[in-house]
Formats: structure tokens, C-alpha cells, sequence
């Protein structure tokens, strides 16, 4: 900060204007609860849910070409993205590397190049037109969790299963990204796949595979169809990844399998299917009903109401049915307005998590970064969620109270964006300006819960905040961030 | 386990030849009055500390007087005691303290540090996140859950508040531990030095206060927690630990760890009614170069214990009550691999310190090293190659708890398990 900030009032934008060329928008008041949601409210509703924070100019484009057009548009995306996106993941220069390049490039322990991910996926989160698709990512990389610390090899296999396993997948077959995830290296390492072999299995990963990527802990599966699973799987593994031609690829090992018969889940594996077993026994719990119950309802736990009704969850899982597991179907009915219907998201917002708290607060400003945010991705640990990182093999929790227990991590960070003191984003007075959007000192409290809570925010805490605006005396710079700063911190901009 | 009469020649290593054998050392934990060291009234604050990526319980705390243990070990096994420096340092005749931690031997020597040797899970995992799970939620892989309850974090819910500050325990960290998970008034904390309400100094006292207002109409779990922050704010202000000057002779590493347990000291001699701390120190996976003597482990080890006894110093003669509790996820296996490192294993060595701990000593129902004919053949003392776990970690937490925390429902903290209590705290 410069040591004598300039005053606000000096800047024309900022004066109180007699007749303001840009009035404020007519944003929704405080709806009460229960009562039906206007179309207005919807759109901002749909786009808490679908994106990383809701900001004016993609709400002002949902408006015009409504719910549907513009979820035909996000479940749709191209190759094409933004200018700014692009030149920020540019700097990012391991993103589209082998696993074979990135072992060459950074040895056997590659944690700068794993910054990159973790980067990047900041980077999209706040600056990509395709913002559905993120928040799908964010959900299977929690999903089918890899925690990254694990060894020097999950860091190494990290920028393959972003690239193709999660995001090659994320509108396609879930089957797909099963079978994926289960080939990895990352997760054949981190749960200990490659060490599961005939007459020594380990049977970690067919534990969580069916408590937490399909059939869910209260699942039809016992502790004798682990230890099965885990025969079907002895051999699994991948080719070192210091193997120049093949680095990672998975790697069926035919002496290591258990190549007797199994009997699991009703099914019968007959001897010799090698390394069909697995195969076989994975397409069988992707298409198991309780699967589809059980990923079905961690959706719309995740994206429409922790306290949805059935109703909401039948129409999900009737989408995952007729498509046969297509994401994108899934996806669409998960944030149609039928679901909504059902659920009333509106009046049951979540707590955002931190990421979603730090990308909706960089996009609502509309900041830039000069350092990729790296600070961000350094500052998330703080806030608790490490990207990638979370040890257990469930993911990041996806409950408000999991999140409400820390709030200083977020406070902190607001505290610091508003101020411009975090090292890499940037912040200029002349931003603040465009933040203001023109309109007197006098309604600043209202334009700020536009502008991050998209005029959510309860009366009393806009009140509140403008009676402190109003108590200051020489309203500069340094207060608009103060009020910025609050607003941020407030409950308001806590939910999604 | 007791029943195997494979353990007869040993079991009285434990309780019986540390408290006669090893009369320097024992003689202080039999020796004053029940109760006259520790806080008379009220609770013990309870300090967990857990050793992250499974500490190899038998580096520091060595049998070097089973006759498997130099044979088995290999070049990774510690030299008996004698007069060289990177030799063990004997406690009983029978288990010697590695040289590194001989910062130990002070609290050890007062009668105030316990180990609790081949102690661990009662089942082998040699996953660390799922035996780390297993031992925070204290909850039967039966009883799995996504969202899990920490096994303090259920001791805070249902003990009644000791004080009213709103702070009734917290971690040294960015996040709760699973620990401490579902724990009321209870949270997070950095740096208790660096903990203010953020944003411009000019601006705090308002900002800080149209924050209360606004919170307390937010939804509830929003609301207790900005309020607990907010408390926690104030009374750490009012700790002003900045100008903290630990006891003399308390000198704590320079170290993340260090500078942690000296803030948990701190809050302790603060009269805060903090109940309950937690700290991590993590580094233990020692695959490879495990270095037991001269090496990263010793070096861990060394930073452990001299913040250990740093601890012990600053809180010593103050009359403050206090349990300390170092646990990990699991031991290593006995042989070591190629790498000069050790794999996953099971039972490991846990530490007990405190004024109210019966200490200077090794307890022990040391299973033994004998190796069996092959991987788990059951025809030796290892289980599957590694150190079998005699004493339940759950029986030393839950006499802590229900002795020096006047805990009434261990049920509710350790569901399915009936502990045995050995004798740890008075």
C-alpha cells in the first residue's frame, strides 16, 4: 500500500452523482424462506451451484439467454478458453507433461512440477469460462481422492490423473473414470495396488473402492468380498516411471495374479481370467444400483442441498440410469430446475469451502495474478484445503459443518485480498474503482453485496456496513477495502 | 496375550524389574505422596502429541538385552550400553534410551516420563491414514464413517466446560486433527502469537464488532464458531504471548515443533481452563537412510526430546496440571529393508509425561523378537515380521482420562473397547 492513499472522493467515478448514469441493478432483496423463487433468484441461485462464485458479467449472460441455454453451453465445453486463463496457465510449464517428460524434467520426487496442478487448478477455478466443468473436477478429484503427499510417485502420476482420468472424463462415462483411476499410477500407489499380489494381497484399495468410489460404507459388501476384490486385482501395477517408453503405463504383472477362481458380490470369476478379473468386477460396481444410489447422492449433497429430499436424489439417479452412467446427463438433470424444484438449494446454502471461498472472492473483485497464484495455493493450506492433499482417502469433507469450524483461515485471507497484501494477486486503487461501479459512497454497502454476494446479503449486515461507511469521515481507499473486507468475512459471503 | 507362556521370561521386564531393577530412576515415581506433584483440584490440561509417518518405537527406546533384537536389527540395530556416546543409554538392564534422547533422562529421572513399550492398535493396519484414522477415531473399521467423530472431540462433548473463556482446547496447526474432530469450542490455531483479528489495526475494534453483530444472526454452527474465534482472539491478546519468557533452563528448539509445545506451555501457565492441545510432529516414514544413531531419525528423535524436556522444564515446580501424550499410527518392521530404512510395522512406543505420571520407566509387556520360520507363520513373536503390540493404546489413554480428566463415560471416548488400566497416572 502507498503510504498516503488516495482519496476516493477525488475519483469521478466515485462521486456522488445527482442523476447516476448506472443505477444499481435490481437485484433480488432478501427473499424469505419458502417463499417461490423469482427467476432472478434462480439464476443466481444456479450459478452459486455451477460455478466458483457467482460474478455480475456471467449472471448478466445467464440472464439473457436463460438456465437452459447457458448449461447446454457450460456441459459443452470446447478447447477454447479465455485470454487471461491461457496466458496464466502458460506460465504454468510442466501442466502437459508425461509422466515420462515430467520424471526426465524433474527427477524421481517432482514437487515443483505437482505445484503447477495445484496452480493451475486455482487458476481455472477463478478464470475459466467453463466454470461447471471445474466444479465437476473438484468433485471427482475429491471423489476418487489420491493424496499427493503420499510419496515422490503420486507426485509423479499427479499430472496424468488430472489430465486423464478426472478431467478427460468429467462429462464422459463414469465407468470410464473408474476403470481409469483403478489403472493409475496414483491411485495404484496410494492405495497400495501395485503391492497387492498373489498369496500377499493388500487389500486397501478393494476396501475404498467399493466404500467410497461405488457401493458407499453401507454398501451390500462384506469383508470376504474385500479379500476377493482384492484377488481379482493381484498383478495390478505400472512400469517404473523412470522406464523411458512406457513411464507409468499400467502394467497387467501375469505372475503376480491370483489366477484361481473368486466368488464376490454374486458373482462367479472363474480361473484364468487374468487380468479380465478386475475388469470385470469394476464394470460390474459401476453399474451396481447401489452405486448409482449412493454417487448420485453425494452430488446433490455437493451441489444442491445437504438436506435434499428423495425426490431429488430419484430424479439424479434416473438420469444416471437412462444414461447408462453418462456424466453429462447426470450432470444436466443435477442442476436442472426440476431437481431445484424439489430441493429448494436457495433456501439451503452451503458453506463454501475454501477454495471455492477463495476463487468466488478473487472472481467477484475480478483480480489478476502476476505469480500464477502461487501465494493462493500457499494460503490455501492455511485455510485447510491443501489442494490434493487431503490424507484420507474420502476427500476433502462436503458438509457445512466440516467447514464452519475454521473461520479465521478465510477471514484472514479476505482481510489480506481487500488489502492488496497478498503477493501475487493484484490489486490496484484504480480496481476499486471499477468495483464501485459509479455509485455514491452512500449506497457502497449495497453495491459490495451485489457485487460478492450478487445482493444476497441480509439487510441488517448491509445496513450495518453502511452506517460504518457512512461514520467515516474522509472515506478513502484504505476504508473501501476496509468495507471490503467485511463484506467478505461477513456470514453472507461464508455461503455459496 | 498374557496367557502365552512364550511371555512368562519377559513380562516381568515391564512394571516389576523397571520399579525394582532400575532403582535410580523408578525410586521418584513410588516416592512422594499420591497427588502432592500434580494440580490437587480441577483437571489436568491433556497434551497430545502425535508422531506422524509411524515412529520406530524400538530405535528409541531400545531392547537391547533381547537376544533377537541385535541380530534382527542388523545394521540398523543401536549398540547396548557402554562407554562410547552413540551407545544406548540404560534405563532397566534391559531397554536403553537412544543417545539422542538423552534430554529424557532429566524428566525420566524425576519420576515424570513413562514409555509404553510394544503399545499400538489392537490389529495391524499398515496403512498410515487408515491406521491414523483408526487411532484418532478410536472407532472400529466396523463403524466406519465419512464424517467421523475425534475420540477427544467426543470427550469435549460430553465433559462439562471447565472454565467459560470459550477456548476449551485447540491445535497447534492449520487444521483440527480427526483427533479433535466434533469438539465444541475448540479450534485451530496457527501461531498464538499471530493471532489477531486480521485486517488494518486502525479499523480492527470496528470491523471486529460489525462482525460479531453479523454473525450472531447467521446460522448456528456460523455462529458458534465466529464466536469462538472471536474469544479466542481476545484471550489470546490478553496472553500476549510475544513477550512469553519460557523458565530457565527451557530452552526449546528452534523449531516449528518447539515453538509449539512452547505456545502450549504457555496457554497452560496462562490459567486459560484449556483443556485439551494438540501438536504434530511428522518426518517418521523412515523408508530408507534411516539414520537410528547419526542420521534422520536421530535427529527427530533429538528435536522430540529436547522439546520434550524444554516442556517439562517451563511447566516444572509450578503446580500447573498436565498429561502429555506422544502417539503414532504404528512401529516398523524389525528387519530393516535394503535401503538401511524400515518398512510399515505394527507395535511401536508410546511417551507419558507429566507430574501425575508414574514414570521412570519402561512399561512393558515386551512380546519378544524371535522372527518365525516365514512371513507369518505365528511361530515366533513378530506378527508378520514385525513387533507385536502387548498394551492397547486405548488402555493408557483411558486412564488418563478418566484419572487425571475425570472422564465418567469412557464408553462414549473408546465405543466397543473395555481398557485395562495399567498403572500410568496416579
Amino acid at each position: 500500500m502507498a503510504s498516503s492513499p488516495s482519496p476516493l472522493r477525488l475519483l469521478p467515478k466515485l462521486q456522488p452523482d445527482p442523476s447516476p448514469a448506472s443505477p444499481i441493478l435490481p437485484f433480488p432483496r432478501k427473499r424469505r424462506s419458502g417463499a417461490p423463487p423469482t427467476q432472478s433468484e434462480r439464476n443466481v441461485d444456479l450459478l452459486s451451484r455451477a460455478t466458483n462464485g457467482v460474478t455480475l458479467s456471467e449472471l448478466d449472460r445467464l440472464n439473457q439467454i436463460g438456465r437452459q441455454a447457458w448449461l447446454r453451453e457450460q456441459l459443452a465445453p470446447t478447447a477454447q478458453d479465455n485470454l487471461v486463463l491461457q496466458r496464466t496457465l502458460a506460465e504454468l510449464r510442466s501442466l502437459r507433461l508425461s509422466i515420462s517428460d515430467v520424471y526426465a524434467q524433474y527427477g524421481p520426487d517432482p514437487s515443483e512440477a505437482v505445484r503447477d496442478i495445484k496452480q493451475a487448478a486455482i487458476v481455472r477455478a477463478v478464470h475459466s469460462d467453463w466454470q461447471l466443468r471445474e466444479r465437476m473436477v473438484d468433485f471427482w478429484h475429491d471423489h476418487f481422492s489420491v493424496a499427493i503427499q503420499t510419496s515422490g510417485r503420486t507426485r509423479l502420476g499427479h499430472h496424468a490423473y488430472d489430465r486423464e482420468v478426472i478431467r478427460a472424463n468429467v462429462f464422459g462415462s463414469f465407468e470410464t473414470m473408474l476403470q481409469a483411476s483403478a489403472k493409475s499410477v496414483s491411485m495404484l500407489e496410494y492405495l497400495n495396488g501395485r503391492e497387492n499380489v498373489s498369496g500377499s494381497p493388500n487389500e486397501n484399495y478393494a476396501r475404498e473402492v467399493m466404500e467410497l468410489h461405488t457401493l458407499g460404507v453401507d454398501g451390500p459388501y462384506t469383508e470376504e468380498d474385500i479379500a476377493e476384490l482384492a484377488r481379482c486385482l493381484t498383478g495390478w501395477s505400472f512400469y517404473p516411471l523412470d522406464d523411458a517408453s512406457q513411464a507409468g503405463d499400467f502394467w497387467f504383472r501375469d505372475n503376480r495374479h491370483d489366477d484361481g477362481p473368486k466368488t464376490l458380490l454374486g458373482l462367479q470369476i472363474p480361473a484364468g481370467g487374468g487380468q479380465s478379473d478386475g475388469e470385470t468386477v469394476l464394470s460390474f460396481l459401476a453399474q451396481h444400483p447401489q452405486t448409482v444410489d449412493f454417487v448420485s447422492r453425494k452430488l446433490v449433497h455437493r451441489f444442491v442441498s445437504e438436506t435434499a429430499p428423495e425426490s431429488a436424489v430419484d430424479l439424479v439417479k434416473g438420469a444416471w440410469i437412462r444414461g447408462g452412467g453418462d456424466l453429462r446427463i447426470v450432470t444436466a438433470v443435477l442442476f436442472s430446475d426440476e431437481v431445484a424444484n424439489a430441493a429448494s438449494p436457495w433456501d439451503h446454502r452451503k458453506v463454501k469451502r475454501p477454495f471455492q471461498f477463495a476463487a468466488g472472492l478473487l472472481r467477484a473483485l475480478d483480480l489478476r495474478t502476476d505469480n500464477g497464484y502461487k501465494t493462493v495455493m500457499f494460503r490455501l493450506t492455511g485455510m485447510g484445503q491443501d489442494l490434493f492433499a487431503w490424507p484420507a482417502p474420502n476427500g476433502y469433507p462436503d458438509s457445512s459443518a466440516a467447514w464452519s469450524g475454521d473461520l479465521y483461515g478465510r477471514w484472514e485471507f479476505a482481510a489480506g485480498v481487500a488489502r492488496g497484501n497478498v503477493a501475487g494477486i493484484v490489486f490496484p486503487d484504480s480496481q476499486l474503482v471499477e468495483i464501485g461501479g459509479g455509485v455514491p459512497t452512500t449506497a457502497l454497502a449495497e453495491r459490495l453485496s451485489q457485487v460478492l454476494t450478487a445482493g444476497r446479503a441480509e439487510q441488517a449486515d448491509v445496513a450495518s456496513l453502511q452506517a460504518w461507511i457512512d461514520g467515516q469521515s474522509n472515506f478513502d481507499a484504505r476504508d473501501f477495502r476496509d468495507a471490503i473486507t467485511v463484506m467478505a468475512s461477513s456470514p453472507d459471503f461464508f455461503n455459496a | 496375550m498374557t496367557q502365552d507362556p512364550k511371555l512368562s521370561r519377559r513380562t516381568f521386564l515391564g512394571s516389576a524389574a523397571a520399579a525394582a531393577g532400575a532403582a535410580g530412576l523408578a525410586s521418584a515415581s513410588v516416592a512422594g505422596p499420591l497427588g502432592s506433584r500434580g494440580r490437587t483440584m480441577g483437571r489436568d490440561t491433556l497434551v497430545t502429541i502425535y508422531l506422524r509417518g509411524a515412529m520406530d518405537g524400538m530405535s528409541a527406546v531400545v531392547p537391547y538385552a533381547d537376544p533377537d533384537y541385535a541380530p534382527e536389527r542388523g545394521d540398523l540395530a543401536v549398540r547396548p550400553p557402554g562407554a562410547a556416546p552413540d551407545r544406548a543409554i540404560d534405563l532397566d538392564g534391559f531397554f536403553g534410551l537412544n543417545p539422542n534422547g538423552s534430554a529424557l533422562m532429566r524428566p525420566l529421572g524425576d519420576g515424570q516420563l513413562l514409555f509404553v513399550q510394544a503399545s499400538g492398535l489392537s490389529a495391524p493396519n499398515r496403512s498410515h491414514f487408515d491406521a491414523q484414522k483408526r487411532m484418532e477415531t478410536a472407532t472400529p473399521a466396523t463403524v466406519a464413517s465419512a464424517y467421523p467423530s475425534g475420540w477427544l472431540g467426543r470427550y469435549l462433548q460430553v465433559a462439562s466446560p471447565v472454565g467459560t473463556t470459550g477456548l476449551r482446547g485447540l491445535s497447534i496447526d492449520n487444521l483440527l486433527p480427526l483427533t479433535l474432530a466434533g469438539a465444541p469450542e475448540t479450534i485451530p490455531i496457527r501461531d498464538i502469537g499471530n493471532f489477531n483479528f486480521p485486517g488494518r489495526a486502525l479499523t480492527r475494534a470496528e470491523r471486529r464488532d460489525l462482525l460479531d453483530a453479523q454473525y450472531q444472526g447467521a446460522d448456528p454452527l456460523l455462529a458458534q464458531s465466529a464466536s469462538a474465534t472471536l474469544r479466542a482472539i481476545d484471550l489470546l491478546d490478553a496472553v500476549d504471548y510475544s513477550n512469553y519468557v519460557p523458565a530457565p533452563g527451557a530452552n526449546y528448539p528452534a523449531t516449528k515443533f518447539g515453538e509449539a509445545l512452547a505456545q502450549v506451555a504457555a496457554l497452560i501457565k496462562a490459567n486459560i481452563d484449556l483443556e485439551t492441545a494438540q501438536v504434530n510432529l511428522g518426518g517418521w516414514d523412515h523408508h530408507s537412510a534411516m539414520g537410528v544413531v547419526d542420521g534422520t531419525f536421530a535427529e527427530l528423535f533429538e528435536e522430540l526430546s529436547a522439546a520434550l524436556e524444554a516442556f517439562y522444564i517451563d511447566l516444572d515446580g509450578t503446580g500447573l496440571g498436565y498429561t502429555l501424550l506422544t502417539q503414532t499410527e504404528f512401529g516398523r518392521r524389525v528387519r530393516p529393508n535394503s535401503n538401511d530404512g524400515t518398512e510399515h510395522g505394527f507395535g511401536s512406543c508410546m511417551m507419558l509425561m507429566g507430574p501425575s505420571v508414574v514414570g521412570g520407566r519402561v512399561l512393558s509387556n515386551w512380546p519378544g523378537l524371535a522372527p518365525e520360520s516365514s512371513q507369518g507363520a505365528g511361530d515366533g513373536d513378530q506378527v508378520n515380521g514385525d513387533l507385536a503390540v502387548t498394551i492397547d493404546w486405548r488402555d493408557v489413554a483411558a486412564e488418563v482420562m478418566e484419572r487425571r480428566l475425570g472422564a465418567t463415560d469412557l464408553a462414549a471416548i473408546f465405543p466397543t473397547y473395555t481398557p485395562t488400566f495399567r498403572g500410568v497416572v496416579m
